[in-house]
């Protein structure tokens, strides 16, 4: 199969080109450095391979390395038949510095290229334009005007592409080109002659970035963005919730109706209803926080909380470049791990990646959320604006974030070695309205990756739950199963928190994967209750009569432990060390059970 | 003309040409000409946040926020 690789520098749209022309929904954003790993698709009769961006082929971070030494592997090899360079017509001079290194690689090689000019709606909303016909006889290449958030001129790309990769040879310069120029002098030229001015939309930016990155405006819009983040997770999932829940109830009365009384109904309503259903209840949460996290990014706002950040996480050891590897650790710690490779300082990136998991991911929110309702009356504050469940939920992410801090303040402090520093140097990205269906496909794909990803353990695992806890002795009869046999055995370890058996059973079972807790308890609930309204878990742990204090032990315990396999397998893979990880699971643990030691004796 | 202050210090709404770089290494130097950030070239301050934040300036076609590292190490000539 014929290649055509998609390079450019960072933020010049190459993913969302990428999806637009092969029909895939990769990841993508208005931040410099989304795409850390190179993707590839179908693209008609070809393949389309998309390289993260780069603002040089004399790379100073890890993302940059891994596109530069795959470029350059690439370009030598004979199923690639072009390269597609994309240009930001609004950064024109920045996009052609890259771009002519690129063309003067593959040209030395032998591999036609063509240029996307991308992002042509803003320049002609400001009534400027690019001279793109001088633009492609200077670069002896096809120059394409595209808007890839307007699909304007896709087509005729689309086409041109399909004849590249056909015809490769009919696309390279008819006469030979002198390769032996300074390309930064000549992006300067190029863009000076052919290029628009963009200052009206350099004003439009820099009004908006004079209120968020000035001093007490934009740390209050951070604090308030951040706050309403959390809220919406709360509020905004609430329809989609009490839909699903109603949804899973319906289905199990149907069930139970319908189904005589036997071991395949109790399966069916404690295990697949009870276990799986109570798990389902919460996915619109995270579909809610993907929504608003892929938001904050499609409105450049990210790049801003990064410079806002900059200064207070350097403190403790990290960078304002951390803070995006962060935030999409709420979502998951694995593509959050990939995203520290845009951290230039090898050791703010080591630092960044080991407390990556202490951010709440995705897997905590089932958690935090069956407690929160099982604990926190709900109760509206500042006039009905705030409620006292949202600033729980909020409260249980910052704890993550200042963990984090603490964290890295210390290792920075007593175990990871000081070395000569990097800077921070950061583009800041136009500000953009959010582009809504790759937005809303996204949050559809996350509650998708996110129930068959866990749904197969905790389907396994709930599987297992139920035939210890249901036999020998049948349904009601929880305290004589095997389960309970198991589960007193470890009981002592929580008793310290006033835990019973089967929380402990529950914490010990989410070491596979933390939403297992929510689903085996539902099991265990549901095969002890004569209550049949499984989806309504927390009301059944309220009746049980869980302490807060308790209750509270719990939420800070899953806050802190490390509790996921694949994330210490992509630690291990991202540091290169088998060690790291052991040490940092073993040490999370540790601090985990003592923190909710002393958060149970603080409430009891 | 002032010689010898730095990006750091330039006032925001000034303009200012940068007349050399102290103390950065050859790959940094590589991508600050990349960037835009070269002798010769006219720099615009365009925030200032406090606590010694990283600020905002505009670089030929783009915006790029630099800590006090990098800024002070760029050398400036007041325009």
């Amino acid at each position: 199969m014929s290649n055509i690789l998609v390079v450019g520098k960072p933020n010049s749209g190459k993913s969302l080109l990428f999806n637009r022309l092969t029909g895939v929904s990769q990841k993508v954003s208005n931040f410099p450095g989304v795409t850390v790993e190179i993707k590839s698709a179908s693209f008609r009769k070809h393949q389309l391979i998309d390289f993260p961006g780069t603002y040089s082929l004399d790379p100073i971070t890890k993302d940059e390395q891994i596109a530069v030494d795959q470029f350059v592997e690439s370009i030598s090899n004979k199923t690639v038949k072009g390269v597609l360079c994309m240009l930001d017509s609004t950064r024109l001079e920045r996009s052609l510095v890259f771009a002519l290194q690129a063309q003067k690689m593959a040209l030395a090689a032998k591999v036609p290229v063509m240029f996307a000019l991308n992002m042509m709606d803003d320049i002609e909303r400001i009534g400027e334009s690019v001279d793109v016909e001088g633009l492609a006889r200077d670069l002896s290449a096809k120059v394409f005007p595209i808007s890839t958030r307007k699909r304007q001129g896709l087509d005729q790309l689309s086409d041109a592409l399909d004849e590249m990769a056909s015809k490769p040879a009919t696309f390279l310069p008819v006469e030979s080109l002198d390769l032996d120029f300074d390309h930064i002098a000549k992006a300067h030229e190029l863009h000076r002659v052919y290029g628009a001015s963009v200052h009206k939309l350099l004003a439009q930016q820099n009004k908006l970035d004079s209120f968020f990155l000035s001093g007490v405006f934009g740390g209050l819009a951070f604090v308030f963005i951040m706050l309403l983040l959390f809220q919406s997770i709360f509020t905004w999932a609430v329809p989609l919730m009490d839909g699903v829940e109603a949804g899973v109830a319906w289905m199990s009365d149907l069930v139970s109706r319908n189904m005589s009384d036997g071991v395949i109904k109790d399966f069916l309503t404690d295990a697949i209803f009870g276990g799986l259903g109570s798990f389902l209840v919460f996915v619109p949460q995270i579909m809610v926080l993907t929504f608003i996290i892929g938001l904050l990014e499609d409105t450049g706002y990210l790049a801003r909380a990064s410079v806002i950040c900059h200064r207070g996480l350097s403190k403790v050891g990290l960078s304002g470049m951390s803070f995006v590897p962060y935030l999409s650790g709420f979502a998951c710690a694995i593509p959050a791990m990939m995203a520290a490779r845009t951290i230039a300082s090898p050791r703010r990136r080591l630092l960044t990646i080991l407390t990556i998991p202490l951010m709440s991911c995705s897997a905590r929110l089932p958690v935090y959320s069956l407690l929160i309702l099982v604990l926190i009356p709900p109760i509206k504050l500042v006039g009905g604006i705030l409620d006292l469940r949202g600033l729980v939920f909020f409260g249980l992410y910052m704890l993550g974030i200042v963990s984090a801090l603490f964290v890295s303040a210390m290792l920075s402090k007593f175990a990871v070695k000081n070395e000569e520093d990097v800077p921070f140097i950061l583009e800041l990205p136009p500000y953009r309205l959010p582009s809504w269906k790759p937005l809303l496909q996204r949050a559809w794909n996350s509650a998708k990756a996110f129930i068959s990803k866990a749904g197969h353990v905790i389907f396994a695992v709930t599987v297992i739950v139920w035939v210890l806890g249901y036999f020998p002795n049948g349904a009601g009869n929880l305290d004589n199963s095997y389960l309970a046999m198991m589960g007193k055995a470890i009981e002592p370890i929580f008793a310290p928190w006033d835990l019973d058996w089967r929380y402990g059973v529950a914490i010990l079972a989410s070491f596979v994967a933390r939403e297992v807790f929510v689903g085996t308890l539902g099991t265990m609930f549901g095969i002890d209750g004569a209550d049949e309204n499984i989806a309504g878990l927390a009301g059944n742990i309220q009746a049980d009569g869980l302490s807060l204090a308790s209750g509270m032990a719990l939420l800070v315990f899953y806050v802190i432990a490390l509790q996921c396999a694949s994330t210490l397998a992509v630690m291990r893979k991202e540091l290169g060390s088998n060690m790291i990880p052991i040490y940092t699971f073993i040490g999370y643990s540790l601090m985990a059970y003592i923190v909710a030691w002393f958060t149970y004796l603080a409430f009891v | 003309m002032t010689n010898a202050a730095s990006l750091w210090n330039i006032e925001q709404g000034d303009t200012a040409v940068v007349s050399g770089f102290v103390g950065i290494s050859t790959t940094y130097l590589r991508r600050m000409r990349e960037i835009g950030i070269d002798i010769g070239t006219e720099v615009i301050c365009l925030n200032r946040p406090p606590f010694s934040a990283p600020r905002q300036f505009q670089i030929c076609d783009g915006v790029f926020s630099l800590d006090k590292e990098i800024a002070g190490s760029i050398k400036i000539m007041a325009s």
